[in-house]
């Protein structure tokens, strides 16, 4: 599930930040990469221009989607819910894009900043929670951020009875918050808990019981972890080497810890921080490079496991 | 010749997923078991009247937590 | 096969250009290599099934790990086999094809033949592709195992231990009312005293088959609906082409004759489209009460997800 979950994973580099925040706070930076785009100031939080208020932008985009829809509808057209939830986002895109004159990456931000407002459901790195949510009472006390520590300490490969020891859980509470949190996350259409998991996950959250629990990381490893947070090229290779083990038949997982010294909860938090960025920093140029990038290491380790089995069963087809 | 490519990849495939370790460690096939867990403190037993979280007689910490409904436990198990 | 080539050859015998024996070498090696590598699949994925199959009789790892690590490795291989298809295709008919199409004038009266290159080309891989996906599907049936066993042996395993225990304090017996899915405590009836059950590991594994075991035993209502679902364009396709066979017909009784063809055939459409959602929703009530008779206490939870499915339907 996990290797579902984070293999896909693609992040966003550090530099993007930067020109990001910038240009999402007072816009400085705007003009020097693209020159035709008005200077428009964009709110933190929404992502919506300043020159106009998000009840004008609401209604303007009501009023097309509707005028649309009631067009459609005159002349024989049967429309779904789904459809009528395209009219609305197609609209959504027209006219953020015309009334902020903005590239498709900054729409893109726009989207996903508000993605639980216009689609109920919740994008990594813009999490809105509501106080009272039922999905996020604690389960026996224990609330999501304690239950991801947890999980994060037995990923990185304590053993569970360790954890409910440092926790003051006997395990059969243990076992209760391992079945109601996962089925909490399946049931919740918002993705609320399975998205503020991942942020906590790649927060490596941790609670006071737990923080002298440590997983033994070598020396290398260390090192390793710290590159593979800072160097975004090498997560990319990292993470193309472990798709490529995978393929010879290797796990991935235990292939990294033997080779680089990281352990799985590491890596899958390393993977959502660089996830949660590109998601906050959106710049589709950086994604298909880095794509790329993972894509090109991913063949070179291929290439190196297939020579430790002898080549692959078709080598010698040729054109 | 070619028979043998492919039965050799396959061979060597398996060998080498046979021989590596699994992540987290192998899995451990137990057989179902009934376990008591006696105050560490006074000795005392824990019976169902008391709740799941205190020692009735020392008052001992068995749970560090406020039980709520889940799968098999409830809130009543709770110790006053 | 080469056949497109041949009658091309015989027409244009004398005026043909030189590039067109260029192109129609290029098809030939495309052709033999497909050949080749669709053997070397056949080959590969006829030695790794019964293997495959062994393994997972073999692996005693609880998550089948070895068998999964052997299963990802042969998949990786038929992938493997689908890209250098994939990667040759993109450089030596689409290249090619892009090259002509640039240096030849649609006014050519030989620019189709760059066309019919690559058309007859595409067909190719694409029966290429239909293969491999056959050999995708066949390697993933590997994974299937008869769950009905498994849940027999935790039923018969259930049976043997429930009035197996006795209370750890006073002795007196205890019993097991129901395959407990996680640890949890059971109170002794005579001294009250709370004992922990472990429950096997096996019948841990019962929430984890649970799904799929409901879901085999409702496959044959998945089927009908799947059935259903696809007539509509099926029918579409029917429609359409008496459609198109309308235009050269001048006959007014057989005209009448296909309208009221197609009139028949747009009735079972809609008929379909009416059907297949309710279909749809008789697999899923059915396939999740199978799974709340196998795993009742997981049954809370199951309803609210049954109910987001149909949200969504």
């Amino acid at each position: 599930m996990f290797k579902k979950l984070f293999g896909s994973l693609t992040g966003d580099n550090k530099p993007e930040n930067q020109n990001y925040e910038a240009q999402s706070t007072n816009n400085d930076n705007q003009t020097d990469y693209e020159d035709t785009y008005q200077e428009v100031e964009y709110d933190p939080e929404t992502l919506h221009g300043t020159h106009y208020s998000v009840e004008d932008f609401d209604n303007e985009v009501a009023e097309r989607a509707e005028a649309w829809i009631a067009d459609e509808r005159a002349s024989g057209e049967n429309l779904d819910e789904k459809d009528i939830q395209n009219i609305y986002f197609n609209y959504r895109r027209a006219v953020y894009t015309e009334w902020n004159n903005c590239d498709s990456d900054q729409m893109i931000r726009f989207e996903h900043a508000n993605s639980l407002k216009y689609t109920g459901v919740q994008t990594s790195g813009f999490v809105k929670v509501e106080d009272n949510n039922p999905f996020l009472e604690p389960v026996h006390g224990v609330d999501l951020r304690t239950y991801t520590a947890m999980c994060l300490k037995i990923s990185a490969g304590i053993d569970y009875l360790e954890v409910c020891r440092a926790m003051g859980l006997e395990p059969a509470v243990w076992e209760e918050l391992n079945t109601i949190w996962p089925q909490r996350m399946g049931e919740d259409t918002s993705f609320t808990v399975t998205t503020l998991f991942g942020q906590y996950y790649a927060e490596n959250v941790t609670v006071p019981q737990l923080e002298n629990l440590n997983a033994e990381v070598s020396e290398e490893g260390a090192a390793n972890l710290e590159r593979m947070k800072t160097d975004r090229y090498f997560y990319e290779e990292l993470a193309g080497a472990r798709q490529a083990a995978y393929e010879y038949g290797i796990d991935g997982a235990q292939w990294i810890l033997d080779n680089f010294g990281i352990n799985l909860a590491d890596f899958q938090s390393v993977a959502m921080q660089w996830m949660t960025e590109q998601n906050q920093n959106w710049n589709s140029e950086d994604i298909i490079r880095f794509s790329d990038y993972q894509q090109e290491k991913q063949k070179e380790y291929a290439a190196k496991f297939a020579a430790e089995q002898g080549g692959n069963v078709a080598d010698d087809v040729n054109f | 010749m070619e028979e043998k490519k492919v039965n050799s990849f396959l061979d060597k495939l398996k060998e080498k997923a046979k021989s590596q370790s699994h992540y987290g460690g192998d899995s451990e096939i137990t057989e179902a078991k009934m376990q008591l867990k006696d105050c560490p403190n006074c000795g005392a037993g824990r019976a169902k009247q008391d709740g799941l979280t205190h020692c009735a007689y020392c008052g001992f910490e068995f749970l560090s937590v406020k039980l709520t409904d889940g799968v098999y436990i409830k809130k009543e198990d709770n110790s006053l | 096969m080469f056949g497109l080539f041949n009658k091309k050859q015989k027409q244009h015998q004398e005026a043909l250009p030189e590039w067109h024996s260029e192109l129609g070498e290029s098809q030939q090696r495309w052709f033999t290599f497909l050949e080749k590598l669709e053997a070397k699949m056949e080959e590969f994925a006829a030695a790794a099934i019964p293997e495959l199959k062994q393994l997972l009789q073999e692996d005693d790892d609880l998550y089948k790990r070895t068998f999964h690590r052997v299963y990802s490795g042969v998949n990786g291989q038929i992938q493997n086999i689908r890209n250098k298809a994939r990667d040759t295709y993109e450089e030596k008919i689409i290249d090619v094809y892009h090259y002509y199409s640039s240096q030849i004038s649609v006014l050519s009266p030989y620019h189709n033949l760059v066309s019919d290159f690559r058309n007859v080309c595409s067909d190719r891989y694409n029966d290429f592709e239909d293969k491999s996906e056959y050999w995708r599907n066949e390697i993933e049936k590997t994974q299937e195992r008869d769950l009905e066993i498994e849940y027999q042996k935790i039923l018969s395993e259930f049976e043997a231990v429930k009035n197996k225990f006795n209370c750890t304090q006073c002795g007196g017996g205890l019993t097991i009312d129901r395959i407990f899915l996680i640890e949890t405590y059971i109170s002794c009836p005579y001294c009250k005293t709370q004992n922990t059950f472990s429950p096997s590991t096996q019948a841990r594994n019962l929430q984890n088959i649970a799904r799929n075991l409901a879901e085999q035993r409702t496959a044959h209502l998945k089927k009908d609906f799947e059935v259903e679902n696809s007539k509509e364009r099926e029918l579409y396709h029917q429609i359409h082409e008496l459609e198109l066979s309308k235009i050269h017909q001048s006959d007014k009784k057989i005209l009448s004759e296909i309208q009221s063809k197609i009139a028949d055939l747009e009735e079972q459409r809609q008929s379909a489209i009416q059907n297949a959602p309710k279909l749809h929703q008789h697999y899923l009530r059915a396939m999740y009460d199978e799974w709340n008779k196998i795993t009742p206490d997981l049954k809370e939870h199951n309803e609210k997800m049954y109910q987001n499915q149909l949200r969504y339907l």
